[in-house]
Parts: C-alpha cells; structure tokens; sequence
C-alpha cells in the first residue's frame, strides 16, 4: 500500500511537474485608487534581476537561450498598506496581502486601569469580554424589561457583596439572576456574528491590551463592520459578573502564586506611585463594580478615538475604506476625558527599597526611559542584557554563576514607550552587594565603546522568535494591532524586525542608564 | 456513531466523493440575522498562476519543487514534504523520526543540528506529522534563504546514527508530549484523533517502545528524494528561486542524493478514522470534565468538498447555531460556551469545540451530535438554512489556509493536481442553486465524514454504550520516562515476573535451574536445515553440535577457551563471537527469569501494549550485560511470548533480534517453549527452531 499512496501521489507530481509548460499569464493590473493616507512596503524590486522563464527539467533548460531578449521581470506581488481615520475617530489599518483567502480584524484598546474607578482594576477588560454577550438589540428578548432587571440585579449584587454570607441576599441575588437570564440570551449576538460570518470572535489579553479578533471573509466585511458597531453603541454588558469575579480571583491567585509581583509594585511605587500598573500588580479588593461604573468604563475604553482596527488578508482596500467609512462615519458615545497616563520623569538621584517576606533572593531595578526611544533599539538591547553573551549577565556570573536576568522594556507596556527599563534578576546565591554591581556594570555599558556588532546573537534571536510565532497570520494581525496601539508614530510597512544599526543600539541603552534607577531588594 | 470510516487524511489518495439531494419539511432553523441583506457569494481570492510567480519542476535527483513568488515584505516559506506519514509505522515513529532530523547535531564535525542552525539565521523550523506525509515548515529572512537550503540539506545527509542521541531526542518528544497533556490534553487528543491515533497513552506507549534502527530504517527508505516535495515561497523574482534550489550540486538541494535504501518495506498499519465518543478517566475538577467535538472539514483539494462544507455548516455554525444548537435547546442541556479552534495536520483538519461540562451533559452531548448529523438525511435543511449555511460554508472553505505554511501546501497540491484554486469557490457559488447538486445524497455522505467526541475527567457512567476509553497517560508512565529508574519501579515489575514463573515450573525449580540440554531442528529460508544438540550452563559453558549436510559442527565455550570444529579443523572464536553465543543460551526465557531470581538481573517497566488479540507487558533489562533486552509476557497466560535485544555481530554490525517463543509444553518439572522464531533486523533474514526435547538442567 505503501507503494501505491506514495507513487500515485509522486506520479501525480511528476506529471504535473515535470512535463507540464508552464502558462504564462501576464499579471494583474492593480487597480488604481486614490489613497489619501497610504504607505507602501519599503521592500524594493529589483528591476534588474534574472528573467524568471519556465523550467522544463534540469538546470541546463533553466538558462535563457542565448541570444534571446530577456522580457522585464514582472512586478512582485505586494503588500498594501493604508492607514486612515473614520468618522467617528477610528483608526483603521489595512494591509492587504495578495496570497491570503481571509480577512483577520482585530480591534486593540488599552485595559491598562487608566480608565477604571478606583478599586476596580481589571472592570475594562471584563466589560470588553462580556461585550460579545450581545447588544440589547441583538440577544435581548424584551430590551426594556431587561434593563429593568439588570438594574435590579445590579442592586443586588451591590447588597450581596456588602454582606457577604447572608442567606437571604444570596437568594435574592439568584432569584434576580435567574429573571434576568429569561429576559436575554448570550449566545444570540455569538450566533450573529458566525452566520456572518465570522470565525472565532474573542476577546483575549495581552497585558495591558485588551484584544477583540475574529476572523472573516471580505464579502462580509460590511456586515461585520454593522455588527462590531452595534457592539459598541449599543452595549448590554450582560453576564458582567459572570466575567468579572473569576477575573478577580484569578489576579488573587496570581497573586498569591507570584511573590516578585510585590516587588515589580514597590518598584512602579517609587518611581511612578500613580501609575495604573500598581493596581494591576496589587491583590485586587474583593468589590462588584455598578452597571454605571461599567457603562461609562466601557464607553471612554471602546471610545472610536481609542481604539485601533487592524484588517489583514484578502481585502480590496479603496473598498474595504470606504465601507468601514460608512460604517464607522459616528458616535454617540460620550467624549472620554483624556487618558489617565502621568508623565514620567528620569530620576536624577538613586531610590532603593526592601521588601520582606520574598522567596529566592534578588533584586529588580528600572530606569526610566527617555523619550522618542527607538523602539526596534530598544527591543534588541533588552535581549542582549539578559543573554549570556551580553555585557551584563555574561560580567554577572563571573561571581554569581547561578544568576537569571528577566530584562523588559517598556514596562509596564503603555504608549510610545512611557515605562521603565526593568531588570528582575534573581542570585540563589544571596551574595550582598548585586545592586551596586548591577548600576556599575551598566553605567559601564553606558560609557563603554562600540566595538563590532555585540548585539548580532540579540537580533537574530528577535528574528527567529518574529518567525516563530509569524505562521499564523491571525497572531501577526494581533501583533500588528498592538503596535499601532502602543507606538502610534512607528511605521507598519514591514511586519518582520528590521535591521538596527549597532550603534543605534548603544545608543538607546546609553540614553536609558545615564540616569539614576531604583532599586527594590527581596529579602526572605 | 459506530459506523468506521475508513477515510485517510491524503485527500490526493483517498477521495471521498459526497452526492447531494434535496429532501423535505424542515425544522425551525437558526435564527437569520439579517434575512434582507444576503451576502452575495463571492470567488475567494485566486492565487496568481503565471509561471512567471509559480512554477513546478524536478530537480535532477527526483525532487519535486514547487516554487512560489510571496508579496513583498513577507519573509521566505521553504517547506520540505516528505510521503512518510503516521500511517505507514508504529504510533510517534513518524515523529520521532522528523524529531531526530531536526534536533540531530555532530559534536565531532561542530556541525549543529538544523533547528539551531535556522536560529543562528534568524529563522524557525516547525515539524508537521499527518497521516500520509511529513513537513518541515521553515521562515527564514530573505536574504538567508540559501543558507537555511544549505542547512536543510546538511541535515537530511546527517541524520545521527547514534543510539544515545536517537534515544535522548525520544524521552525529550516523550517529556514533551506528556507536559502537553498534562497541562491541556483536549488539544493533544484531538490532534492525535486526526493523525489515526487511539488515545495519548497507547500512543506514548509505543514512542516509548521504539528503537532507535526504527528511526534509521524509517529515514533511510522513506527519506528520499523521489518521496519528497519542496515547496518555497520567498518574495524575490522566481529565477532567483530556481537557481538556489539547483546550485552549486555540492549543497543546493538538487544534489540530495543519499545512499541506497536499507532493503525491505516499513510495515504498512491500517490506521483508519474510527468516530466515536473517546473518554479518558483523570484526576480533575469534581463533576465537571473537559470536552471536545471535533468534526472534520475536507479542504479545497478533496471531491466533494463543497457539500460536506454545505452540511457542516447546517449542523452548525461556531458551535453556535445550526441543528446542533437547536437539538441541544430541545433535548434541555444547558448553554454551552464553545471555545472553537482548528486543528491541522498538513493531510487533514477538523473544527474543534471544547468545553467545561458535567459528565451527564458530556454523554448527553454525544447523543444529541449523532441525533443532529442524522436529522440532515431525516429532515432535509429549509432554504433558510441552506442561504445561512452557503455564507458560513464559504468562510470554512478558507479555514485550512489559516497557517502560512498550510496555505503553501495547499497550494502546491492544488498546482500539482492540476486543480484551480478556486474551483471550491465556484463549487459552492453553483449550490445556491438547489437544482445543481443532490441533496439527500450530500447529506446520506455527510454521515460517513468523522466526528469524534472527546472527554477527559470523571468515569463515564457504565451504562453508556459505545464508549471508547483511553488513558491519557500510560500506567507508572512517571516511571518509565526516568532514565535511572528507581527502587520502586524495579520493584514494580516483581509481581509480573513472579507471576511468569509461575506459570512456567514456580519459584522452587527455578531457583534450581542451572542449565538445559535440548534437542532441535532449525530451518531457514533458501538454507538445508540442520540438527542441532545443545548442552548449556549459566556459567558459561556450552557444547553445541550441528549437523548439516552430513558435516558435524562443534562448538564448545568453557572458561577461556572457546572453539568450533570441523571434521579435523578447529578454529578458535573471538571473544566478541563468544559473547554472542552466551547471549543466545542467556536470552531463553527460562534462563532470563532464573537469572532474575537470584538477582543477576533487573527489569523496568516499558508499557503495557495490545498486540493482535493478545496484552503484553513490555519489561526491559537493565545493566550492561545485554543492549536494549526486552521481554514481552502475557498478561493473560503469563508466558514469555517474546524477547527482543540487540547483538553486535564479531564485524561491529549492530542488529536487532526478535524472538518469538510459542508451544509452551511440560519440559521436566518446568513448562518451556518448544519452538523459536528468530527475526535479524525487521526480518530481512529469519529462522525457525522446533525443539523435540528441551529439558531443564537442576541442581541437586
């Protein structure tokens, strides 16, 4: 059997392959549209290149026949890129790859905790995941009574949560529970969007971002464009709860499990002690938000101005333009007051602190980052600190041979690379004296001279993770989103790490540790 | 479902052909959600097929390349497919074999292996095992894409030889497979359904049982260049393509050629997809388990495709809507959040809905699957159903290309096959007309498509019928994987071995045995049979007379003399000749289980495996006495049936030898086998001995 699968399946090549002449078509025109906003890959076209020419067998047919006229090579298939803003403040980025049959549209909006109340940490990601439970126009069977019923529902939980292990509210809270579910149905607006039709529709968390993906074909791009609409004006937030407490308990436990968190919070503590990240890094209180408090978080975090769409796949994009023009032409949802993001200042004088009660000793230490950082520099620099062939933990583990260095950058991840160098490294040996050690060997790295590529390993390692993870086109569509959400200014052309000079390289990690850090040490 | 359905995973070989017909009175259907607003079914997008951006051709040495122009900022895709799948061998060889051509290094030459190389290139390599072929899916920047050729084709003329090496890349795929399913086995079980498998722990049952010449023997027949297809895409002019695959012939790959296969065929197994409710008992969250549908979803190289596609998507749409929603509804399960994902191998796909449910609701969800697939041959779908079905079906015609790579190989099978890339396209445009396609015939075909159910937690009810259990992980697996076993898993094989002594005479005259004398005939293919007498003692003493042709062979090993005669010519014998022959008396069943009595030898546990009609436990010697010695008892009868080691012939020449004992009769105050079949290597030569007398040789 062998014999026969493996040779029907050769055969079938080598009739196709070998004997078969190749047609030659000439390739499609594109079609030529006015792009008010558009980039084109910087990749170039080698005008110059061999004729390609159809291969019969062997090298030898593979050589143009002397004396032949070489025809101009065809124009490589490319990437489109066009970036524009809706209506309504949307910022839409569509890339068009001409080898793709789908469509990925993924909306990315920031759960950072800037526009959550007080207590609430985390209520904007759980609004955008229970946001797929539909709009009261889709999933509600009678939108005003069930209104009604969330409110009451809302009361109850509000009692519930107040007083916590009295029989009667839990009763109260189920019988309300229970009313509410008859009045609407989850799975209806799910059921919407597959018939579609969509593939996949989810909400998932890429710290701090919130990321809504689904995955569909250009014919039904309008019809999608309605429905993601309608998800936003028109929000029921039903089944909140039912997202919000496992949320809570999961970053309880998160907690509890990940001691160093205590020490990535004293670290923000010092050096931004408003930062929304303390929150996040913190054991959350054991509160249930108010459907007003949900609403209105749900409102400013989905606001079109704060959001970024990202289409990647088969679209025709003049067209795809101006139907997400339509779709997206406004808003009633209410202007959000602006983000909640303090500046962040480089410290001019060393801050330490000690944390008792941490399991495996070590410190943390952040630099502030300088502004207009580049941000590919930068990716390479933190890679190269944390490798053994990098300066730092290569000096490192001269001494302390058992040392680990987890290095990031920015952290906490925010917009156009507002956040701290961070470096957690651990020394099971408990050796004194990691912190000074630590600031003198990159100050070292600051003053040192660029001699070669030291950062060669560091960027082939960016590029084989790129490559890695870049197979699946939906989780480059997500990429995609993340940086136009965090780095608004970078350029989208090229979706793979581009070349960065040595140099630039030096130069980012000497903007970072000419300032002063600080220092938080864990102690057992 | 009961029904087996012998469909393969290489639609290029096994092409399922799905009729239509149209039938009667419908159900409610699900809800439409925008009824005035029909989407107009529109072509997916076709690929370019100028030869200018594509083209087909074999390379000198039998290679079949398909080459492919990407758009511009893309990075290059060089995928090698190999016809060597999962259903030609044992369960993980076809795994383990691409595991060990990836991972395969030369500390001697400082040649490192393919994945590292790739890394060093800024690069990845993924391996893709389906029923009928391998690929090695490999991105690489553009401007290595020669480089990361070079690399491949190193890799395919070093695979390691070395048993350590083979054996170290085995527990590392076994250490793996098993984190997988002890963090989330939903997606390992469903992956392995669609690779023809029976659960996780036969199938790391049999990784584990693999030797190292399985790997050899499997690369070099089936490895090969007139087996393969190399497929790139890379985003610069297609010539440039072509010349990196033929030259120069010392590293591109068209100057692969690799060395004569090993003789002999690999074992075909017939490996079919079996539907059904696959369960696996495991420690987890009281009364909930987790679950799984998966159905399967042809792609655009298959017959049929548009109509499967067409009812599928009746059935249901994410795992919401459809008649698997509407029938779940009505039977009262409660709301299910689906999770869907696809899973692929590169000669199948399937959708996946998985879910936390209670046990009940798991069974309860079996029933209601089969009750909605058969309600489509019943109660034909309405209009509605099919307008709603004929939009989703044509997204789900695209979800085989979610993967760069699968959409390449997609592609290239398409082009090979002479096939248009959108013919499914326009396939499914042509079913909005009713009177194009047959559907009760299209529905009567769906039911003969896979669908299997998989639950992982709780013991199913003993009750339910038709439930195919599994383990997730073998029994005392921890165990097995370690390298240096411990007291208690040595320990863990005494009962086994106490219960085959019993069998076999009990533990007093075992402590006795010393020896056997025995009488026999052995017989071999294309060779004039001989006689033979054999005399032997644990202490190393042996008397062998053969005789053959009328000429008497003596051999005779005592001590430090080891001799054969023959007629008036006596030979002396090596030590390494010696020691095979000692190795031949040692390896007897009733020897081995009486060396083990009085502690000269120690086993661990293999696994525990079905064979035929027959369960063995699999038991491995440890020591360094023997290579890689194996005994596979009864578990019913408790008899040795097999003994499998390795020999190193007096030429250095490792081979593999496989014993199978049988005819088990009284033999003094013991029961010993009477006859021997004795396998080299995979049975390229073979012997078989009748023992007319075989006695035990006691102390007093």
């Amino acid at each position: 059997m062998l014999s026969s699968l493996a040779i029907a399946a050769v055969c079938s090549l080598s009739a196709t392959g070998v004997a078969q002449q190749p047609v030659v078509k000439p390739p499609a025109a594109a079609p030529v549209t006015a792009k008010p906003v558009t980039e084109k890959p910087a990749a170039k076209t080698k005008t110059a290149a061999p004729v390609a020419k159809p291969v019969e067998a062997g090298p030898a047919e593979a050589k143009p026949t002397e004396g032949q006229q070489e025809p101009a090579p065809p124009p490589l298939p490319k990437r489109t890129l066009t970036k524009f803003t809706t209506g309504d403040g949307s910022r839409f980025v569509l890339i068009h790859d001409p080898s793709m049959q789908l469509v990925h549209w993924v909306i990315a909006s920031w759960a950072d905790g800037s526009d959550d109340p007080p207590g609430l940490t985390g209520l904007t990601l759980a609004t955008a995941q229970a946001s797929l439970n539909g709009t009261w126009a889709t999933g509600s069977l009678d939108a005003t009574a069930e209104q009604q019923a969330l409110i009451e529902l809302d009361a109850a939980w509000q009692k519930r949560m107040a007083n916590p292990g009295k029989a009667n509210f839990e009763a109260e809270l189920v019988r309300l529970d229970k009313a509410a579910k008859k009045l609407g149905d989850p799975r209806t607006f799910q059921r919407v969007l597959a018939a579609a039709p969509t593939f996949r529709p989810e909400v998932t968390y890429r710290d701090p971002i919130a990321i809504m993906a689904l995955t569909t074909i250009e014919p039904a791009i309008a019809h999608v464009a309605k429905l993601l609409v309608e998800r936003r004006e028109d929000q029921a937030l039903r089944g909140l709860m039912r997202v919000w407490l496992p949320n809570v308990l999961q970053r309880l436990q998160a907690h509890a499990t990940q001691p160093r968190r205590r020490l990535h919070a004293e670290l923000l503590a010092l050096v931004h002690p408003f930062s929304s990240g303390i929150q996040r890094l913190e054991p959350p209180p054991l509160l249930a938000p108010t459907r007003e408090q949900a609403m209105a978080v749900w409102q400013s975090s989905q606001h079109p101005t704060r959001t970024v769409h990202v289409l990647f796949g088969s679209l025709n994009a003049p067209q795809t333009k101006a139907t997400l023009a339509a779709a997206f032409a406004t808003t009633s949802l209410p202007a959000p007051s602006p983000r909640r993001v303090a500046p962040l200042r480089p410290i001019t004088s060393q801050r330490r602190s000690v944390v008792p009660g941490i399991p495996g000793t070590g410190i943390v230490v952040g630099w502030v980052l300088p502004a207009q950082i580049d941000p590919w520099a930068l990716e390479v620099g933190v890679r190269w600190l944390a490798r053994p062939d990098g300066s730092l933990l290569g000096q490192l583990r001269r001494t302390r041979p058992q040392i680990s260095i987890t290095c990031r950058a920015p952290w906490p991840r925010t917009s156009d690379g507002q956040g701290l160098l961070l470096l957690d490294i651990i020394d099971p040996s408990g050796k004194p004296g990691l912190g000074p050690e630590v600031v003198q060997i990159c100050q070292q790295i600051a003053n040192d001279k660029l001699r070669g590529n030291p950062y060669h390993y560091s960027y082939m390692s960016l590029l084989h993770d790129w490559n890695k993870a870049a197979n699946d086109s939906r989780s480059v569509a997500i990429t995609m989103a993340e940086r136009a959400l965090m780095w608004p200014k970078t350029s989208l052309n090229r979706q793979s790490p581009p070349w960065v000079k040595p140099a630039s390289i030096a130069a980012a990690l000497r903007s970072v540790f000419v300032s002063q850090p600080a220092i938080v040490e864990g102690r057992r | 479902m009961s029904h087996r359905h012998a469909r393969r995973g290489s639609s290029s070989t096994l092409l399922v052909v799905i009729a239509l017909a149209a039938c009667g009175a419908p159900p409610t259907p699900p809800p439409n959600p925008e009824p005035n607003e029909p989407v107009v079914p529109a072509p997916v997008t076709p690929q370019a097929s100028s030869s200018l951006e594509q083209q087909t051709l074999r390379l000198s040495n039998g290679v079949t390349a398909h080459l492919r122009v990407a758009p511009t900022g893309s990075d290059t895709r060089v995928q090698l497919g190999i016809f060597a799948g999962t259903t030609l061998v044992a369960p993980g060889l076809a795994e383990l074999a691409a595991h060990v051509l990836v991972e395969s290094s030369d500390p001697t030459s400082g040649r490192a292996s393919l994945r590292r190389q790739l890394q060093a290139l800024g690069g990845a390599v993924d391996v893709q095992v389906g029923l009928m072929t391998t690929w090695l899916d490999i991105r690489t920047p553009t401007n290595k894409t020669i480089k990361a050729l070079e690399a491949l084709r190193g890799a395919l003329e070093s695979v390691t030889q070395s048993r350590s090496q083979i054996e170290r890349m085995r527990t590392e795929l076994v250490t793996e497979f098993a984190a997988r399913v002890a963090s989330n086995p939903i997606p390992v079980v469903t992956r392995g359904l669609l690779q023809g498998e029976r659960g996780t722990g036969s199938y790391l049952n049999s990784l584990l049982d693999l030797d190292p010449s399985d790997v050899s023997l499997f690369q070099s027949r089936l490895y090969r260049p007139d087996l393969s297809l190399l497929t790139i895409a890379a985003p610069q002019p297609l010539q440039e393509t072509i010349k990196a695959v033929q030259a120069p012939a010392e590293t591109a790959m068209a100057g692969w050629k690799p060395p004569p296969p090993i003789p002999g065929r690999p074992k075909i197994l017939d490996r079919p997809y079996s539907s059904g409710l696959y369960w696996a008992e495991t420690p987890g969250l009281p009364g909930l388990v987790r679950t799984a549908i998966m159905m399967r979803l042809p792609d655009a190289s298959m017959d049929g495709a548009a109509e499967w596609l067409m009812m599928h998507a009746c059935l249901t749409l994410d795992g919401t809507g459809g008649r698997l929603e509407q029938m779940q509804d009505e039977a009262g399960l409660p709301q299910i959040q689906w999770r869907t994902h696809i899973e692929q191998t590169p000669d199948a796909q399937a959708l996946v809905l998985s879910a936390m449910v209670s046990p009940e609701v798991a069974a309860a969800l079996w029933r209601v699957l089969n009750r909605a697939r058969q309600s489509l041959s019943e109660v034909p779908p309405t209009p509605s159903e099919l307008e709603l079905a004929l939009r989703r079906a044509q997204l789900n015609a695209t979800l085989p290309t979610m993967s760069d790579a699968a959409r390449l190989r997609l592609a290239a099978q398409l082009e090979t096959r002479n096939l248009a890339p959108d013919a499914l396209a326009r396939r499914l445009r042509e079913l909005a007309d009713p009177s194009r396609w047959d559907l009760a015939k299209a529905a009567a075909a769906f039911q003969q498509t896979p669908a299997w159910m998989v639950v992982v937690g709780a013991e199913p009810a003993p009750d339910m019928p038709g439930v195919i259990k599994f383990d997730a992980l073998p029994q005392g697996f921890e165990a097995n994987i370690s390298s240096a076993p411990t007291p208690q898993v040595i320990a863990a094989t005494g009962p086994w071995l106490i219960k085959a002594r019993a069998a076999m005479g009990g533990e007093e005259v075992f402590e006795k045995l010393k020896g056997f004398r025995a009488t026999a005939r052995l017989t071999a293919a294309q060779a004039p049979p001989a006689e033979q007498e054999t005399i032997w003692d644990r202490s190393g003493r042996l008397t062998r007379q053969r005789k053959l042709l009328g000429q008497v062979v003596m051999t005779n090993l005592d001590k430090g003399s080891w001799t054969e005669t023959l007629g008036k010519v006596k030979k002396s014998l090596t030590a390494r000749e010696a020691r095979l022959l000692r190795h031949e008396m040692m390896r007897h069943p009733l020897m081995l289980l009486a060396a083990h009595k009085r502690g000269a030898i120690q086993f661990r546990p293999i696994a525990q495996r079905n064979s035929g009609d027959r369960e063995m436990m699999v038991l491995e010697a440890l020591g360094t006495e023997f290579d890689r010695l194996r005994i596979h008892i009864d578990t019913e009868s408790y008899l040795i049936r097999t003994v499998e080691s390795w020999e190193r012939l007096p030429d250095e020449t490792l081979v593999r030898v496989h014993e199978t004992w049988s005819d088990y009769r009284a033999a003094g105050e013991m029961r010993a086998p009477h006859r021997l079949r004795t396998m080299w290597n995979d049975g390229e030569h073979q012997t078989e001995t009748v023992f007319s007398e075989w006695l035990p040789t006691l102390k007093p």
